[in-house]
Formats: C-alpha cells, structure tokens, sequence
C-alpha cells in the first residue's frame, strides 16, 4: 500500500520505519530543514520537504495516488487541516489522524476525517493501567466505539455468575478472557474470575457503564 | 452585533478598533496579553488572552452566543481550525477566515466557509496599479 505520512516527529518516523520494514511504500513529509536533512540521509528520497497542508507539498508526496494518508504532527490544527485538503483536493480514500488534544476527537470526526488516533488518551490510560490504578484500558477506539480490557476485581459483582446474566449495557460485548495466558471466547456459559483479563467492544457511553458493572 | 476576532495582530487590531467604532459589542482573542496594547486607549473591546485552536478558549470568549466570528490570525491553519469550531460545533451564524494560501482558500470556500485571500487580493491589487498608470 501507498501511505502518505505529514509530519516527521518520532511518531511520524517511527510509523514510517515500521511501514517501510512491512514492504509498504510510503512517502514522509517534515517541515523543519535540519529534521528533513536527518530523515533523508537515513530513509532516503521517500522524505519530501515542505509543509503538508499546502496542496502543492501534497501532490510532490504523491497525495493524487495515495490510498491513506497519517497526518501524524504535533499540532492538531495542521493534522486537521492536512486530512482536510488531502479530502478536498486530492480525493484521498482514507484519512487518519493524530489526536493531541482530547477535546478535538469529536471535532475531527465531525469534520470527515476517516479515523483518529487519540495519543493523550492512550497513554495516560497506559501510565494508569501500569500503574495498576485503573482496571479498564481503552485499547482502540473507533469514531465512539471502542475496544477495552478491563481486569477482573477481587470481589466483584460479576464474579460466580455466567456472562448471560449479566446486565450489560447496550451495544456491549465481552469477547474473549485471559487467564494465565491462556485465551478463553467468551460464551453465555461461561464464567469469570477475579484477575482475568477481559477483551470487551463497548461505545463511550458504555465504557461508563462497565466500569460500574465490574 | 456581537462579534469576535480572533488574532490582535496588525489586520485583527485594525479591524476590532473599527468594529468598536461602530459600537459592536467585540471580543478579541490572543496568546499574547502584550498584544492588546495595540488597541487605541479607550476602545470597548474585551480581551481572551489564549490560543485560538484551543475550544475552551473560543467557549470562554462566549462565541457560541456571538453573531459574527473573525479569524484573522497570520496562521492559515490556525484560522480554518478555530473557524471550523465556531461554524460547526457552535454554530455561529456567520464565519470568515483570513489566509494567506489561495489553494485553502479556494479549497474551504468550496466546503462552505466565507474565507479571505490576501494573497489573492494583493496581487490583484497590483495587476489593476500596473495596468492602470
């Protein structure tokens, strides 16, 4: 696949290290010379310098022939605006961006940007998944639906009772469970036990109401 | 009307101070509090010292309830995000943005918003001097 990647931070780079190591052929975009120089000598003529939101850097990148374009900045207002006139302009089919400021996932949804990938929130729902203080992670999320993993409690209400009767909210499935590395499919039978970790597909009002469920 | 403008750089301050002439009811927003000392003594503006992309900033500036909101900042991207705030999420009834890209500008007055080239307008402005003396 063809993937057009604005912004040559960690993230950008580190995306397109991974993308070219999987066969994919990509195109690198970085506005500040000094980091463009770094990117070339190392990646080569896949980097192109100048400023993604200006459709003429764009169509250099091969926006006009792209299938996905990651607009992976910063700066929420230059991500927004890149998917924007990579849409407007260039047709592109697919649009991914970088989330900075939790406020603007909804905004950019909004404004038709395909997917967003919300950076603050994953981590800080890491730090407090490490730091075993929180016991549901969200680990994808998808315009306001989502996948998490919750750890079973100690002393849970769940716990004894066989996921068909549980009162889950709408729109909410539980998947599958981890107990001692070993992977379980979660069915009607079967049953829960404190420390294992489930995989759930929720919505955001849902995740609410799992936390309490569990 | 109640208006506000985003950005109190040369083009926001000149456009605010006339706006409060004709007894508006204006809000200017900018990250940086030494740039309202551009406006003349005595003008009526309210002041918002904060980054126009930031929604709380645009909500604390009560835009949601203004007639008319301005982004007049010198950074293209910033004006099309904070426009696209106030047009979409609350619903301010008219929107004009300021650029500087006639590619953005063309490509948003397509999807709807009211947006002023200056590149577009100088060069203009130019071709008709030339021509004309």
């Amino acid at each position: 696949m063809f993937i057009v990647i604005a912004g040559g931070g960690k993230v950008g780079y580190s995306l397109a290290r991974g993308l070219l190591a999987e066969g994919h052929e990509i195109a690198l975009i970085e506005k500040n010379k000094q980091r463009h120089q770094q990117l070339s000598d190392e990646l080569g003529e896949s980097v192109v310098y100048g400023d993604a939101s200006d459709a003429f850097v764009l169509k250099q990148a091969g926006a006009n022939r792209c299938e996905l374009l990651v607009a992976a900045s910063g700066r929420d207002q230059d991500n927004l605006i890149i998917c924007q006139m990579a849409k407007i302009v260039y047709m592109v089919p697919k649009t991914l961006a970088r989330v900075n400021d939790p406020k603007n996932e909804a905004l950019f949804n909004l404004l038709g940007v395909d997917q967003t990938v919300n950076t603050t929130n994953m981590i800080s729902a890491l730090i407090g998944h490490k730091m075993g203080t929180s016991f549901l992670t969200e680990l994808m999320s998808f315009r306001n639906a989502e996948i998490v993993q919750i750890e079973v409690p100690e002393g849970s209400p769940v716990l004894g009772k066989p996921v068909k009767a549980l009162e889950l909210p709408r729109d909410t499935l539980l998947i599958a469970s981890i107990r001692n590395d070993q992977v379980q499919i979660l069915k009607g039978e079967s049953l829960l036990e404190a420390g294992d970790t489930v995989i759930a597909f929720t919505t955001r009002s849902g995740e609410e109401a799992l936390r309490t469920l569990i | 009307m109640k208006i506000v403008v985003c950005g109190c750089g040369q083009v926001g301050t000149k456009v605010a101070e006339a706006l409060c002439q004709q007894k508006h009811q204006v809000t200017v927003i900018d990250r940086d509090v030494e740039t309202f000392r551009k406006l003349e003594a005595g003008t009526s503006c309210q002041f918002v010292v904060g980054d126009a992309t930031d929604q709380e900033i645009l909500r604390k500036a009560e835009t949601g309830t203004a007639d008319a909101f301005l982004a007049l900042t010198g950074e293209d991207n910033a004006n099309l995000f904070a426009a696209q705030v106030a047009k979409e999420l609350l619903k301010v009834r008219k929107v004009i943005v300021r650029l500087a890209d006639p590619v953005r500008a063309t490509a948003f007055a397509e999807m709807g918003l009211t947006t002023i080239c200056g590149t577009d307008l100088m060069a203009d402005l130019i071709g008709k001097k030339l021509v004309g003396r």
